[in-house]
């Protein structure tokens, strides 16, 4: 899977390619306008994540121009702007997703293997891990090809650790993505800390190969080994 | 009153009261010349008589009542002495037609051919006077009220065709908002002042136009310049974290950072969020049934309140429907709900009741907050909470300024906020 980050902020577009490089994605970069038109002409990528403000130019123009072009990449927008207008503006043109700055990079992991889910996999969105099997469009589980209950939290947080597996995650990125923003303005973060026993039970004793691990005093980590 | 009613109003006033008084002023003058017409007529009479009694004494004891009647009658020396003549209206008695008939009389003192004093009496019937005093009463009133119809006509329309380009201004200024697409304004009048105010009024709109694009532009660009540095933080943090060398208290530390930096993209996200509101940045105002979005809220904080051991109420008794931007109403609602969770110490008890114009939202506290401050930004009364950004309630009081909804706190032992539907 070959991904390309359109981004001025060179801190920002390094931290984003070593974490995606660590998912085994290829990673390339560019910095400004002209760059990213160039290797958008020269090559083919499978998704692209998009600054919109670049030097030299939109990113905006961009996605349009990949739009003009017939281009079956996946666009992401990473911008700054988050108001509602910027979003609707940036899907209309033709973006898949649209993600504010500063975010997750967990939730950008997951944001785009999602994306490259759905375009490769001609419909089928199943996220397959050993016996685990997740199904985000019907919002199904399965282990061992027995279903296994889920509440809306739960789901949403495997969700997330299955989008990021092996990965440590921190509290504040998985209050924020299941319990939307502002949730982290509570005293303590305790509350997820009974979801995700619960999640951790329910996996256990469906037999999952998957664990659900505790990192103390940081967040979890959906550790598998094939 | 509009300014053509008024203008109009004023006008009509004023010449009612003019052309009443050069009506009235013409009307005796045209009298007055009448009358003299008469009294001249009655002394070349007199002339005449007294030219006639002094060629034949005899004409001394006759009398005409016939036309011009006179009749002449002796004074004595006294009487003569201080005689003065007089002109003054009267009445005759007409045998013929049983009536009295207006006259116009003149008595006159004259020395006769016998060195005697004659006081001559001359009658001059003012009928034909009185009719032609009539007709030019009649036709002075019909004038007056023609010439005021047309008046308040003509400057009616002459008014409304000057004010015209006023009004067209102002249906531009209403319809003028700034970040919006400013409606054509018709500038070509041939009023110098109006095609000023017209120019004023454009260049005013440009000015307002671009001071609100530039706030927009620095918001954006605050906005962007914050975001991406917190971004970068975030990232290498996530970086850093997944370094299988750190110690739990290394990765403690992480996690301290974790939250403040979260601290700080909420401030940065707030802040943003409250300048957008002030600049009246969201349109699209929708029906938001906030009956249906508190039970959202409330079943997405569920694990707050269950983490207290909270109890909490939700009566309803009608459909409380806003019109407003959905996600604002989202803001306004979410703030207020966990307010009301993370403030209610553990165990404590929140109660949401809704009818179809009020919203209660109420929980148990400690001490009341303080009303002057409790809606200025950064405001944190002394609940200690340190990850309170203290924009919380800013936040919602300005979206409830901004839809015009009502908003009141009280303190009785619980802090209840009451949303009020205006209008």
């Amino acid at each position: 899977m070959k991904i390309l980050i359109v981004e001025d902020e060179k801190e920002l577009r390094d931290t984003v390619k070593e974490y995606l490089m660590r998912e085994k994605f290829v990673v390339e970069c560019a910095e400004e306008y002209a760059s990213a038109m160039e290797k958008l002409n020269d090559y083919d990528y499978d998704c692209i994540l998009l600054d919109i403000m670049l030097p030299g130019g939109s990113g905006l123009s961009i996605l349009s121009h990949l739009k003009k072009q017939r281009k079956q990449e996946s666009v992401i927008i990473i911008s700054a702007k988050d108001s509602i207008e910027d979003k609707v503006e940036g899907l209309n043109l033709g973006a898949d997703d649209y993600l504010a700055k500063p975010f997750h990079l967990a939730e950008l992991n997951a944001r785009v293997k999602s994306l490259l889910r759905r375009k490769k996999a001609g419909g089928d969105t199943s996220i397959v891990l050993g016996n685990l099997t997740l199904v985000p469009d019907t919002r199904k589980v399965m282990i061992n090809g027995s279903e296994l209950t889920l509440n809306r939290k739960e789901f949403d947080l495997l969700y997330y650790f299955i989008s990021n597996p092996n990965r440590l995650i921190n509290r504040t990125a998985l209050a924020e993505s299941v319990w939307g923003d502002n949730i982290d303005q509570a005293d303590s973060l305790d509350f997820i800390y009974s979801q995700v026993k619960n999640l951790r039970k329910k996996m256990k004793s469906a037999g999952s190969r998957a664990e659900i691990k505790s990192v103390y005093g940081f967040g979890y980590k959906l550790s598998f080994e094939e | 009153m509009n300014l053509l009613r008024y203008t109009h109003l004023h006008l009509s006033i004023l010449l009612f009261l003019l052309l009443g008084g050069w009506g009235i002023f013409l009307y005796y003058t045209v009298i007055d010349e009448v009358m003299d017409e008469t009294d001249d007529a009655l002394a070349n009479y007199r002339d005449i008589i007294v030219g006639k009694i002094l060629a034949d004494s005899t004409i001394l004891h006759t009398e005409d009542r016939i036309i011009h009647s006179y009749s002449i009658r002796p004074l004595t020396a006294d009487e003569a002495a201080g005689y003065k003549d007089r002109f003054y209206d009267g009445t005759v008695y007409i045998e013929t037609e049983d009536e009295y008939e207006p006259v116009r009389i003149m008595k006159s003192c004259f020395m006769a051919g016998d060195l005697k004093y004659y006081e001559l009496e001359l009658r001059l019937s003012t009928l034909e006077r009185d009719d032609l005093i009539a007709a030019i009463l009649k036709y002075l009133i019909a004038l007056y009220i023609v010439l005021l119809c047309c008046i308040f006509v003509s400057t009616r329309l002459i008014l409304k065709s000057v004010f015209r380009p006023l009004d067209r201004l102002l249906g531009w200024l209403e319809n003028v908002r700034p970040g919006h697409q400013a409606p054509p304004l018709r500038t070509d009048t041939p009023i110098r002042e109006f095609r000023t105010l017209n120019q004023a009024a454009l260049n005013m709109y440009g000015r307002a136009e671009k001071a609100y694009r530039e706030q927009k532009e620095f918001i954006e660009n605050a906005s962007h310049e914050l975001q991406t540095p917190l971004a970068v933080v975030r990232g290498k943090l996530e970086l850093l974290a997944e370094n299988d060398n750190l110690n739990e208290a290394e990765l403690r530390h992480i996690d301290d950072i974790f939250r403040s930096l979260n601290r700080a993209v909420q401030l940065n996200k707030s802040l943003l969020l409250l300048s957008r509101i002030q600049n009246r940045q969201f349109t699209d105002a929708v029906d938001v049934d906030m009956n249906r979005l508190s039970r959202q809220i409330l079943a997405t904080l569920s694990d707050l309140y269950e983490e207290k051991g909270l109890h909490y109420e939700f009566r309803e008794t009608g459909a409380f429907i806003l019109h407003v931007n959905d996600s604002l109403a989202q803001t306004l609602l979410n703030n207020l709900i966990k307010n009301a969770i993370v403030h209610s110490p553990d165990g404590g008890r929140v109660s949401i009741s809704i009818d179809s114009r009020h919203m209660e939202i109420a929980n148990d506290g400690e001490r009341a907050l303080d009303t002057q401050k409790m809606f200025r930004r950064f405001y944190k009364g002394d609940s200690g909470h340190k990850e309170s950004t203290g924009l919380g309630l800013s936040i919602v009081h300005s979206i409830a300024a901004l839809y015009n909804i009502g908003i009141s706190y009280s303190f009785d032992g619980r802090h209840h906020f009451v949303l009020k539907k205006e209008n």
